[in-house]
């Protein structure tokens, strides 16, 4: 009963237009005898991008796999743009419009830009075969309208291998807006990048903002997490420690708060 | 959609970079030319008649068509050994069928046809067998597949029991068609026939071509066998793509094997045993990674006209026999060390 009636909510919110775009009720995951995500409850709205902080082992990455659908939460509800989801699979959450970036992991680098774009969802007819131009031209669009590629040495031929670190990630986010995801789900995705290529990946993440859509944000480091992210949901052992609005925290301070709440348990 | 208009055409790739999109297809282009040359200028004799490009266009295909199939494989990263004993066992099967059925109509099929029906259908069941090893169980491809090698041929040995099995019965019969639609020869003129199986060897290549190029299957098999995590992340199914792999193998080996019987209107046990490492060089030679992620069916195809020519080739320039493998062994380790060298030099 009492579950309808959130239903009901959910979906009169929906029909309002004021639903968050995510939100998890009471989510609890639990391996074995380990309770790794404890009663989290959070939300996601609509075009803005949100910092996931915490230690290591404070479950964020748990948190982004129910989220996406590669594990099914123990016990607990998501709701996505008001509609409650029992995401199964991966390719169901991608079809819902969420869409994971991962560390550098995600493009294949003995294929060419326009292989990894349309990788898994190719253009094909009903035998399966791709056309090729299509795709070869949507890549190109991608490239020069969302990333400002503009070198001649780079065109939608060239072996991924032949990008930065930095270019590779903008392949990757731009897919994913190209695909018209509403929540991209970074996960730590300038780990193995240099400083200027970091830049470039917080310039991608920006642009995801502009162009109206919402994104989590998971790093270690606060300084890069400051800049871009409007809110910031900080993760304890498995429990939502806390959020906090950028306007109400400075970096120093959302710093500090970390660094104690590892020494104390309590984020103060 | 007013963004979209922005860009109507690709810009033409310039010269440059069209050849370099195609360096591997074109060294072993230009490796193949440079074969068939040393044959000409070595062997005029022979090289400029008919009969002993007849003779490769007999032989070559059975290896061609096997090496085909294994391209898929390689270009995942993987590889499979048992195909010379589902060779044998989809030989067997047709020639057991056929001798054994030759007055009753099963399901209103001819026993040839149903020979080879059933014959292709043992070598998709080897080729899932194969799967359930690898894919299934998570076996390493080399070691599950030496495994059903021994298996298979062991079924060979057992069912046939050492004896060999004629077709000639085929040759004449009603089924004649059937027969020449597969190892017939085709009356070009009057001193030149033109093998049927060479016409498959060409039409199975393109379609394994297009199929490379072009279809869903053929960039994912490149993809799982370059970055199986990504692959799997962006949707693709990568245990189906395996198995699907694993499958045309079997197929193709059955289907070789079966030709190959025909051809010499006889079935032996021992079909195939000298067949597993010309097809796997073919494959590498034909400039495939055996890392994966990197394939090329057109560096098959001319791989197998090399492999499959040398030895002619060889004794034609007046070597001794026993020099066939040094030759083959020296194609293959110069080939791939320009892959590797070309390969490195663009990174």
């Amino acid at each position: 009963m009492a579950e309808a009636n959130l239903q009901n909510e959910a979906a009169e919110a929906a029909a309002k237009g004021d639903a968050p775009l995510l939100q998890m009720v009471d989510v609890c995951k639990r391996f074995g005898g380990v309770q790794v995500l404890d009663n989290v409850s959070l939300e996601i709205g609509s075009n803005e991008i949100v910092g996931l902080v915490g230690d290591n082992g404070a479950g964020k990455s748990t948190l982004i796999k129910t989220i996406t659908g590669v594990h099914l939460p123990t016990s607990g509800d998501i709701y996505y743009k008001g509609e409650k989801i029992s995401i199964h699979s991966v390719k169901k959450s991608r079809k819902l419009g969420i869409e994971t970036v991962y560390q550098e992991r995600a493009l294949a680098d003995l294929q060419t830009i326009w292989q990894n774009m349309f990788l898994g969802r190719e253009i094909t007819n009903k035998l399966g075969f791709m056309n090729i131009k299509e795709e070869k031209r949507q890549s190109e669009l991608m490239m020069r309208e969302h990333m400002g590629f503009t070198s001649k040495a780079i065109t939608v031929d060239t072996e991924v291998e032949f990008l930065s670190g930095g270019e590779k990630q903008g392949i990757a986010i731009s897919r994913a807006l190209y695909f018209k995801a509403d929540l991209i789900i970074l996960d730590e995705p300038t780990v193995a990048l240099s400083l200027s290529e970091t830049q470039r990946v917080q310039e991608f993440i920006l642009d995801i903002k502009r162009r109206g859509h919402s994104a989590i944000y998971i790093s270690h480091s606060i300084y890069l997490l400051y800049p871009v992210c409007d809110r910031f949901i900080v993760l304890d052992r498995g429990r939502v420690a806390g959020v906090l609005d950028k306007k109400d925290v400075t970096q120093d301070e959302l710093q500090e708060k970390m660094v104690n709440l590892v020494k104390t348990g309590v984020l103060a | 959609m007013g963004e979209q208009a922005v860009i109507t055409r690709l810009p033409e790739p310039t010269f440059k970079q069209k050849i370099a999109r195609s360096k591997i297809e074109i060294s072993i282009g230009i490796v193949t030319v440079g074969v068939f040359l040393v044959y000409l200028i070595g062997a005029p004799q022979v090289f400029t008649h008919y009969q002993i490009y007849y003779s490769f266009m007999t032989t070559i295909p059975i290896t061609g068509i096997l090496a085909l199939a294994l391209t898929f494989v390689i270009t995942l990263g993987e590889i499979d050994m048992s195909f010379p004993s589902v060779m044998a066992l989809g030989g067997l099967t047709m020639s057991t069928v056929y001798s054994n059925m030759s007055s009753v109509d099963y399901f209103g099929i001819p026993p040839l046809t149903l020979g080879i029906l059933a014959g292709l259908g043992v070598g998709i069941l080897c080729g899932l067998l194969n799967s359930l090893l690898i894919v299934g169980f998570g076996i390493p491809s080399i070691v599950g597949s030496i495994g059903t090698q021994f298996f298979f041929r062991g079924l060979v040995n057992v069912i046939a029991a050492g004896a060999g099995i004629s077709m000639l019965a085929a040759q004449s019969g009603p089924e004649s068609g059937v027969y020449f639609a597969l190892a017939g020869k085709i009356q070009v003129t009057e001193g030149a026939r033109l093998p049927m199986q060479f016409l498959w060897f060409i039409g199975l290549g393109v379609l394994c071509l297009v199929i490379a190029k072009r279809h869903r299957f053929g960039l994912h098999v490149s993809f799982v066998g370059d970055n199986k995590l990504a692959a799997q992340m962006m949707g693709v199914n990568v245990p189906r793509v395996r198995i699907t792999a694993y499958v045309i193998t079997g197929l193709a080996a059955a289907f070789a094997g079966i030709v190959s019987n025909l051809e010499v209107a006889y079935f032996y046990p021992s079909q195939g045993e000298d067949i597993m490492l010309p097809a796997l060089a073919a494959v590498f030679i034909g400039g495939t990674s055996v890392l994966g992620g990197r394939g090329s069916v057109v560096g098959t195809f001319l791989g197998a006209l090399i492999m499959g020519s040398l030895e002619a080739g060889i004794i034609s320039l007046g070597f001794d026999g026993f020099w066939t493998k040094v030759f083959y062994g020296l194609i293959i380790m110069v080939s791939v060390s320009v892959y590797s060298f070309v390969m490195k030099k663009s990174t």
